[in-house]
């Protein structure tokens, strides 16, 4: 678990400097994560085929049909929440 | 001065040298002729069910009278389900002519009977199905019908699919918008709903960040859509989302579609006539200037692909991972995509259509994945 969160904090500082550049890396795709603020994560497209990570985007779906307000999709979950499911993802 | 309808294309044995094809979620026609010019048409799929359903038929538009040609491009953005646009599909056309027929020409009552007609018995097949499939009560389409015939372009619109002429000017060309659309987040068509419906002060919700007639659905005409222009479906089995809290006297949805007539000039270049998944990405301008500055062959689908492209920059990835996600989950990142562009053609094209009518159908069956 540990090993998992310091990835995501890795994939986090990714993200950053990513978003300087136009696009983000071969396999990957922006999220933003959390409630009221958003956190930017790069996540691999692997996930999109995980019916756990599906099941976030339904909850997305709730909330903001498939128009998502940063642009990028926008998961309103708690960030913990996120952690959790993804962390499960291989 | 209103040019008569006899510039007839070799549509079916164009077809045998470019066939349809599929490519993956794909499908396209790169080029082939209609009655007055070449066209390109091109699909694209993100639900686990292609809900997009196009058809474009070139020759005879009546069953009685052989001088009455033309071409005929229907595009059809159905939601909740695939049943109602291919419902269109089905019918929409022989409807066209059987009216047409009746009078022996074309003309905005025709087409508007057309879609009249196809809305009562889609809504009939409904009241049919509902003691097995009570769902199809909340199956709708977007209809969007293009007719070229005797110099005029008719094009006739209920819901948000829209039609953008190319005119050419100056050295570029201009986008010129002919249809009229009906979606709650614009402004005329708000306006609308709340002058008929005076005494509902939710006809018009707005529901994550977006207007949406009684809270549940973007647009305000349709085909089809039974639980918002008849009370007898708003109740049990129709699942709970799909039902209002109050009962309706007035239908809230109507199959009415706008129709707007143009005189063809020759300035006049193309028409592209798209589903609202191309849109959202493309400006009408954007959309011209790539069909404007490319080769025919395969523009609809270079016009498929700049819109993807713009939809993965949104989604903060690459497109060619885009390319790589598979329907249902794809509908987070685009929707359905039909496009369809007409060229249109200033010099006769002297062949027999009579013998041979053009007939392509896009969109069914495709992926279905669940």
């Amino acid at each position: 678990m540990a090993l998992v969160r310091s990835l995501l904090v890795a994939k986090k500082i990714l993200s950053r400097s990513a978003a300087a550049v136009s696009a983000p890396p071969k396999g990957f795709l922006a999220v933003y994560v959390g409630e009221s603020q958003k956190k930017r994560y790069l996540v691999p497209l692997s996930y999109l085929n995980q019916p756990s990570f599906q099941a976030l985007l339904s909850k997305s779906e709730e909330e903001f049909g498939f128009d998502h307000p940063m642009g990028g999709l926008t998961i309103p979950c708690p960030e913990d929440t996120f952690i959790n499911v993804t962390s499960r993802l291989h | 001065m209103v040019k008569p309808c006899w510039r007839i294309g070799a549509g079916m044995e164009r077809s045998k040298i470019n066939p349809t094809k599929v490519d993956g979620l794909t499908w396209y026609k790169d080029l082939g002729l209609h009655t007055f010019g070449e066209f390109s048409m091109a699909m694209i799929q993100a639900n686990s069910v292609m809900e997009d359903q196009c058809q474009i038929e070139s020759g005879p538009l009546t069953f009685n009278n052989p001088t009455v040609q033309g071409t005929f491009v229907g595009v059809y953005d159905g939601h909740g389900g695939p049943e109602a646009s291919r419902f269109i599909a089905d019918n929409i056309f022989p409807k066209l002519k059987k009216f047409a027929s009746e009078g022996r020409e074309i003309s905005e009552q025709v087409i508007s009977k057309a879609f009249a007609e196809t809305d009562k018995d889609f809504l009939k097949t409904v009241t049919k199905q509902w003691p097995t499939n009570p769902q199809m009560a909340s199956v709708g389409s977007c209809c969007l019908a293009g007719v070229i015939c005797n110099g005029l372009v008719y094009i006739a619109n209920t819901g948000d699919s829209r039609a953008v002429l190319g005119r050419s000017e100056r050295g570029g060309v201009r986008a010129v918008q002919l249809s009229v659309e009906h979606n709650a987040n614009l402004e005329s068509a708000r306006q609308e709903l709340w002058s008929l419906h005076p005494n509902d002060p939710t006809i018009l919700v707005m529901k994550h960040r977006l207007w949406r007639v009684k809270g549940v659905i973007q647009v305000t005409r349709s085909i089809g859509d039974a639980y918002l222009k008849r009370a007898e479906f708003n109740r049990e089995p129709l699942l709970p989302k799909f039902r209002l809290p109050e009962h309706f006297t007035k239908p809230i949805l109507s199959a009415d579609p706008s129709v707007t007539i143009t005189r063809l000039s020759p300035q006049d270049e193309f028409i592209i006539l798209a589903s609202d998944g191309l849109w959202e990405h493309l400006s009408n301008q954007e959309a011209v200037d790539i069909v404007h500055n490319s080769p025919r062959q395969g523009i609809a689908r270079r016009l498929l692909k700049a819109a993807l492209k713009e939809a993965a920059k949104k989604r903060e990835m690459r497109y060619s991972d885009l390319t790589e996600i598979h329907p249902g989950v794809r509908r987070h990142f685009h929707d359905d995509i039909t496009v369809i562009v007409v060229y249109l053609n200033p010099h006769p094209v002297k062949t027999n259509s009579w013998a041979s009518p053009l007939s392509i159908r896009g969109g069914y069956p495709m992926h279905s994945t669940s």
